[in-house]
């Protein structure tokens, strides 16, 4: 007993394997009457496989998280901000806008370091942790006296110079950049988890002292202003505080993390690539039948092509050129 | 190619002035990802529409041309909107 099958020639199966790969092929991307002269990638049914396709990746590259082994081999953040970036970009900013420039304050660097480390233990992302803490607690808790504060956040930027931009580009935010009140800056840039995503935080707290005159028997009264982004905070008075009390690191910026691990792929970058595949995979297929069309000189009922085409170049292009980051 | 623009030119024309406006807007609200969001979504939904009215225009509705410009919306709307969360 045999059947066909088993004693078929090597060679007539792989050419009907072959023949089978290229009817495939060709039912996908040809136009012909099998696919009702219209790629069967191009047909609804299939661009709403893609765009399910394209829901389970991102899907799929957010679980990530979930698996840190395999998550760390693959994607990583290589942010490569710098405290000393940030303040001489703030500075230049300042003095673009016939500003003086602002002083680093080790105890504000303190403040914003505390705050970074609150929202990563807490895992929040806002001025006002869950449990209702403002700026203003960790500011004081570094034994800062002031009589104007204010805060930025920052994350998920590649570098400093699109997350100034990002700043100035928000009114909120560009008004604590700009404010004549400030004199000094303290700044953390800090790498961790929030929310399960690997992230660099930037924190930038900025303060104008309490001058010692109004220091001496004043009674603190905060009256704070909470900006819907930005966020400021003013006292009209504050507390004697000694300042011998306080711990003096002249000079050093608060970076909790020196070495970066080199990544091959941020979790944007990845993502931007495996959309653009899907784009370049569809309007190759466009430009493929338009040109197959074209020469027959087909009439068809369908979508217009070069609408298609026309849409999903916008859509790569923006694609490309999307930057990541968020500020608060 | 060339005749298929000349015979539509007013919906190229249309839909280039668009697809010009919501790539200039995109970026220019950055980094407010929640505009960004919304424009997404308006260029998505305006595609269906100008899908739809130059098909329309023409006397060449279907439903499979409904459905079409519907995938390709959706799938323009989806690959943008993902990329900004």
């Amino acid at each position: 007993m045999h059947n066909g099958f088993i004693n078929m020639p090597r060679k007539k199966t792989n050419r009907r394997s072959k023949k089978g790969f290229t009817q495939i092929m060709n039912h996908l991307f040809h136009p012909s009457s099998r696919n009702n002269h219209r790629p069967k990638l191009l047909h609804p049914e299939a661009l709403f496989y893609f765009s399910l396709i394209v829901l389970a990746a991102f899907s799929l590259l957010r679980a990530l998280r979930f698996f840190p082994g395999l998550e760390h081999t693959i994607l990583g953040y290589a942010s490569n901000i710098t405290p000393e970036q940030v303040i001489l970009q703030t500075n230049e900013k300042r003095v673009d806008q016939g500003l003086g420039g602002l002083t680093l304050n080790n105890e504000l660097s303190e403040a914003a370091l505390a705050k970074g480390q609150d929202m990563f233990t807490d895992q929040y992302w806002s001025h006002t942790a869950p449990d209702g803490t403002e700026p203003w607690f960790f500011i004081e808790e570094a034994n800062y006296v002031y009589k104007v504060a204010g805060e930025n956040l920052a994350r998920d930027f590649m570098n400093t110079t699109d997350m100034v931009k990002a700043w100035m580009a928000s009114p909120t935010h560009k008004a604590n950049l700009m404010n004549p009140k400030f004199e000094e800056i303290g700044i953390a840039v800090i790498d961790g988890k929030l929310n399960g995503f690997e992230t660099t935080l930037v924190v930038q707290m900025f303060g104008s002292p309490a001058a010692p005159t109004q220091l001496v028997g004043s009674k603190k009264e905060p009256e704070t202003q909470l900006l819907t982004d930005a966020t400021q905070a003013e006292v009209k008075g504050a507390n004697l505080v000694d300042s011998d009390s306080k711990s003096i690191l002249a000079g050093k910026m608060v970076s909790p993390v020196d070495f970066r691990d080199s990544v091959l792929l941020t979790p944007l970058q990845l993502t931007k690539a495996f959309f653009l595949a899907v784009i370049i995979l569809v309007v190759m297929t466009l430009v493929y039948d338009t040109f197959i069309i074209n020469n027959r000189k087909t009439d068809r009922l369908l979508g217009k092509n070069l609408g298609h085409l026309m849409v999903f170049g916008a859509v790569a292009f923006m694609l490309i050129f999307f930057k990541g980051g968020m500020v608060n | 190619m060339r005749r298929e623009i000349l015979k539509h030119k007013v919906a190229y024309g249309s839909l280039l002035i668009a697809l010009l406006f919501f790539t200039i807007s995109f970026f220019s609200v950055w980094p407010n990802r929640l505009m960004q969001r919304v424009l997404v979504v308006g260029l998505a939904v305006f595609y269906f529409v100008w899908g739809l009215t130059t098909h329309v225009k023409s006397k060449k509705l279907t439903q499979y041309v409904v459905m079409e410009y519907l995938a390709m919306s959706l799938l323009v709307g989806i690959l943008l909107f993902l990329v900004t969360l």
